[in-house]
């Protein structure tokens, strides 16, 4: 239905009954890519709604393509609003999240500590999601770009407006600190 | 990160489960969606002026506000305060009055002057000077034409003239310019402008009868001399 060629013309007619139905149908999908790339829940709400939208409005620019693929469409600029909207907050973001106040908590640096294998089959995807959330936005960023989204490391790079090399060090830094938190989740 | 650090992740899995991930639909999130939606793209309705847009740059509008400040502080210092010297004022005052006094001095020496001359007489003086000329010139010419014309009339060709023939020449023009140098002199004595213009015409035709009269006997002199004997 989706794919419809009447859809699309209703919807770059911004009919709000077309807009209900795309919503319906890609809401699970998108929500999902917004929990991976806030921090919590509200902010993924948030998240969801300024993506969506954006995507939306984008959609009325592409009056003329007609082999317009909707799903593959909506996914790239999703992911392209997430980050906007991540980039747009990064200042408030590094605040609350670098700053813990957490009392009775002793953190080891030694790389080799609770160096354990963890089944992934085994792990409930919320204590994943969790893990993720809990990452520096620009670790997160890269993260879900290069690993879970399979970007390159030059789009991953394009689109986040750095150097390759930085994106590279995010990317080590997010494997490792997620292996942690995965682990420090797990124990819980 | 240290290369002693191992990545236990499995990525793979990892990625196969968040990308399969999906949340449940609420029954809330279309209202709540409709509401963000409706608040983001429909400002019309809570602020009207807000879709009204003046093309208004302040790269354009900020140098022209700071020129318009300087513009009316260079005038306003302008009006106000006299950057000249007062030494200076002082010579000029003193060179005004130099001036003036110089010029009503002039002014008297120019009216004594032309009391004392009149205008009249010199002009007439010039007029009748600038006709003695032009008549002199006229004469010159018209006398050697007479002595060229004469030359003619004796069959004298160039290729003949020897250096006696060259002589008379040169005393027939030497003839004729103590004529007109007499006759210049004799109109420069008179006055009466109109007394001069009767004479000279006298004067040229008594003088071109007298040339033409003397070159002939001129010449049968020189060729009476020339013949041998």
């Amino acid at each position: 239905m989706a794919s419809s060629t009447e859809f699309m013309q209703l919807l770059q007619k911004k009919d709000p009954k077309a807009l209900k139905i795309l919503f319906e149908d890609y809401h699970n999908k998108l929500v999902a890519i917004s929990i991976r790339y806030s921090k919590n829940d509200s902010q993924a709400q948030q998240l969801f709604h300024f993506a969506f939208a954006q995507c939306y409005n984008l959609l009325q620019q592409e009056r003329n393509n007609k082999s317009l693929d909707l799903g593959a469409f909506l996914n790239e600029k999703f992911i392209e609003g997430c980050i906007q909207f991540i980039k747009s907050i990064r200042n408030e973001y590094y605040v609350s999240s670098t700053v813990y106040a957490i009392e009775g908590t002793s953190t080891s640096n030694n790389l080799f500590d609770n160096d354990q294998w963890v089944d992934l089959n085994q792990v409930d995807t919320q204590i994943l999601i969790q893990s993720l959330q809990q990452l520096v936005p620009s670790q997160r960023l890269v993260f879900n770009l290069q690993v879970i989204d399979g970007k390159s490391l030059n789009d991953a790079a394009n689109l986040l407006e750095s150097s390759i090399e930085t994106v590279k060090s995010n990317l080590e830094k997010a494997r490792y600190h997620l292996q942690k938190n995965i682990e420090k989740n797990l124990k819980k | 990160m240290s290369g002693h650090f191992v990545y236990e992740l499995d990525e793979r899995k990892l990625r196969v489960k968040l990308q399969e991930l999906e949340v449940e639909l609420k029954p809330d999130a279309w209202s709540d969606f409709e509401l963000y939606y409706k608040s983001t793209n429909n400002p019309k309705n809570e602020n009207p002026f807000q879709g009204l847009k003046i093309p208004f740059s302040m790269n354009i509008f900020l140098p022209i506000l700071f020129g318009g400040i300087i513009i009316i502080i260079a005038i306003f210092l302008y009006k106000f305060i006299n950057i000249k010297n007062l030494n200076d004022n002082k010579q000029l005052e003193i060179n005004k009055a130099y001036n003036e006094a110089f010029n009503k001095d002039t002014n008297t020496k120019n009216q004594i002057q032309s009391n004392s001359l009149n205008p009249i007489d010199s002009i007439k003086v010039t007029s009748a000077t600038n006709s003695l000329n032009v008549m002199n010139e006229k004469n010159i010419v018209s006398k050697t034409d007479s002595a060229n014309t004469a030359l003619k009339n004796a069959n004298y060709t160039p290729g003949k003239l020897n250096s006696k023939n060259i002589d008379t020449l040169q005393l027939i023009k030497n003839q004729a310019a103590k004529l007109t140098k007499s006759e210049a002199n004799s109109i420069n004595k008179d006055s009466d402008i109109s007394k001069k213009k009767k004479q000279r015409k006298t004067v040229n035709d008594s003088t071109q009868e007298k040339i033409i009269e003397e070159i002939p006997n001129t010449l049968d002199e020189s060729d009476a001399s020339l013949k041998p004997n």
